[in-house]
């Protein structure tokens, strides 16, 4: 009779955890999403990619080095007293910040943003998960650093950093910047940005546009690129190396294969319907740096393909094409300049050319 | 008196298995910890080569006891004993010097806590504690040099390629019981989403030791009938949880095939490299041939030999 009693509620246990783990959270509201910054004359945006800290690490070499990217453009003007002024608005961390790291490393990183006192937003690489720590741990180590605006409402939508930032001058929105979780792998390679995250920036987009009844600037930003990166370099690139295309504005410098799903994702498609995302700033491959100017359905709308520039030594890289990119945004249109810097360990710092990228980064 | 602790029942197992959760905790650390030396191209090796070769010492350690308590002749076992004091002693003479030189040139004496929490110096007492562990194998040997006279009494029970076997299977169970203990890191201060499907996975990683343990019941079997009842009833036992548990993830995969992806991977550091947790396969193939070669095994020793008797 025990026995029987024991085995009926081992297996109604056994159920009620996979009906837990079925469960749907209801949707948060969309506005729980958003983040809003002030805008600044000459809005500037640092991207730091794939950063790969790890138990190896010696952090106070990487912090050194981490702090003076940000402030590059300080010692590229030859002003180190001020690099206060040349402080970016906003810093983006773009994925792989972590691999093969442990809590403290974590914890240390974030202590060492913070002290940075500039704002920064985060989204995760494939690797971040990879390391003596749970998932939550990282979670939480993001959402009580004190500027780090990411905003991960408990939803049903894929990924845990699908997050935008609106960008206002008193109450007028004027740009977008859109963050999501480009996910990690799918069991046989890298997975994507997934339909449901696609219908979520859909609705965002409509958001923001109803509200002002026009179409909104904005940039998006995420780890693993899109199969669009490579439909570009076949089809701009003719999958050369290195090359510039004056019809298109376009410009490559392709040291690796690009690495994304070889699972199709609708963004880029919902990119050019919506026509207001102008850009996707990615990063995963280090030694690979492109600007497609992108017009798949040749519907008029370009999207700018980016892949930023790694920054740090952490596993594979090319030093003269180490650093970070500066995007300034412009004021009343859709456009933005980009500054790509490289900067070396040594405290050597400069700016990447376009002639530098076409004769192989030397 | 030490021989005669050393031979006491109580004491070797608890030795053992005292060393043998030790070595899995300092296995699974170390390789965790030593991946970014191939992702950097062996940048910082001067550095952290030291630290790497300390968390292996128990598990190397683990491997010479648990073969001691397996042979039965005194000059095999002393020879043992020799050949772990021989290479503690030169590996840990020469990583003190290696960690002495970059602690003072590299590090300028300076904690740098990121891969133990008082690196590089508590890699240097651990070292030091090691020279001193290896200078007493051999001080041991010396004063038991006699053993290494007395003459060979019992044959070899078993071929090499068998000890090759063993070792590797300790080798992989020690990682995965340590990758298995790591599990700590989940808890925290939220329960993740996925958790509810995370047991197979964590009791996958214990199949390696269940079968290592089910070996180690069967070893200290002295009657035949007992030998064939264990080595039964191993196979069974080990079968059934090892289909049972890979049902079961099957089952988890098919409600959220990215769970692993999602909320596992820091169970799976290595497999990530290549895209598809690697760790979850490996166990599965290594399970499939200890069951097959242990089931071949058994035929061959308790069924052919039957059947032999009888013609």
């Amino acid at each position: 009779m025990k026995k029987k009693l024991f085995f009926k509620v081992s297996y109604l246990s056994l159920i009620s955890l996979f009906l837990f783990g079925c469960s749907n959270v209801p949707d948060p509201n969309l506005k729980d999403y958003i983040v809003t910054m002030d805008w600044q004359e000459n809005f500037t945006i640092c991207t730091l990619n794939d950063i790969h800290l790890s138990v190896q690490s010696n952090l106070k070499e990487e912090f050194e080095y981490l702090e003076n990217v940000i402030y590059s453009r300080a010692y590229l003007n030859d002003d180190a007293a001020n690099k206060m002024d040349y402080a970016p608005d906003l810093v983006v961390i773009n994925g792989d910040t972590f691999m093969t790291a442990n809590k403290y490393v974590v914890k240390e990183f974030f202590k060492f943003m913070d002290s940075l006192k500039i704002p920064y937003a985060y989204t995760y690489g494939n690797h971040d998960f990879q390391g003596q720590y749970s998932k939550t741990f990282l979670m939480d180590q993001i959402s009580s650093a004190k500027y780090c605006i990411v905003k991960n409402p408990k939803d049903n939508v894929f990924g845990d950093s699908n997050y935008v930032v609106n960008i206002k001058s008193g109450s007028f929105l004027k740009w977008q910047l859109y963050f999501f979780d480009s996910n990690t792998y799918n069991g046989f390679g890298y997975d994507r940005i997934h339909d449901d995250q696609v219908d979520w920036y859909e609705k965002q987009v409509k958001l923001a546009n109803k509200e002002v009844s026009k179409i909104i600037p904005s940039m998006s930003f995420f780890h693993i690129p899109t199969e669009e990166f490579n439909e570009a370099w076949k089809s701009i690139g003719n999958k050369t190396r290195f090359g510039k295309d004056d019809t298109t504005g376009s410009i490559w410098h392709m040291e690796e294969k690009v690495s994304c799903s070889g699972l199709k994702s609708n963004l880029y498609e919902k990119m050019q319907e919506l026509r207001s995302t102008v850009s996707m700033i990615v990063a995963h491959d280090h030694i690979n740096f492109t600007d497609w100017h992108y017009d798949k359905n040749n519907n008029g709308h370009d999207i700018r393909l980016i892949f930023g520039i790694k920054t740090g030594r952490g596993i594979y890289h090319n030093p003269n094409l180490m650093g970070c990119v500066f995007y300034t945004l412009s004021d009343g249109n859709n456009t933005f300049d980009l500054l790509r810097v490289n900067a070396k360990y040594d405290g050597t710092y400069r700016i990447i050319t376009d002639e530098m990228l076409l004769g192989g980064s030397k | 008196m030490m021989k005669r602790l050393l031979n006491a029942k109580y004491f070797k197992d608890t030795f053992l298995a005292i060393i043998f959760f030790i070595s899995s905790i300092c296995t699974y650390y170390g390789i965790f910890s030593s991946i970014p030396f191939v992702t950097s191209y062996g940048r910082g090796l001067l550095n952290y080569f030291p630290s790497l070769l300390v968390f292996m010492v128990p598990l190397f350690s683990f491997i010479i006891f648990y073969l001691y308590y397996h042979f039965d002749n005194y000059q095999t076992k002393w020879k043992m004993i020799k050949i772990y004091g021989l290479v503690l002693t030169i590996a840990m003479s020469l990583m003190i010097v290696l960690q002495i030189i970059t602690i003072s040139l590299l590090l300028k004496w300076k904690l740098m806590r990121s891969v133990t929490p008082l690196f590089p110096f508590d890699i240097l007492t651990l070292s030091i504690l090691f020279l001193i562990v290896g200078i007493i194998s051999l001080i041991w040997c010396k004063c038991h040099h006699d053993y290494s006279l007395v003459a060979a009494t019992a044959t070899k029970k078993y071929k090499k390629r068998y000890y090759v076997a063993l070792i590797f299977m300790i080798i992989f169970s020690t990682y995965f019981l340590g990758d298995f203990i790591s599990m700590y890191n989940l808890f925290g201060s939220r329960i993740d989403e996925n958790a509810w499907g995370f047991a197979p996975f964590l009791l996958e990683m214990l199949l390696l030791s269940l079968a290592l343990f089910m070996y180690e019941i069967y070893s200290r079997q002295t009657e035949e009938m007992d030998k064939k009842r264990w080595y039964f009833k191993g196979i069974l036992i080990t079968s059934i949880s090892s289909i049972l548990i890979f049902i079961w993830i099957i089952i988890v995969l098919i409600i959220n095939p990215f769970i692993v992806h999602d909320s596992l991977s820091l169970f799976y550091p290595i497999g990530y490299a290549v895209k598809i947790p690697f760790g979850i396969i490996l166990i599965a193939i290594g399970m499939v041939i200890i069951l097959i070669s242990s089931t071949c095994k058994y035929i061959k020793r308790y069924h052919t030999k039957k059947k032999d008797e009888q013609e």
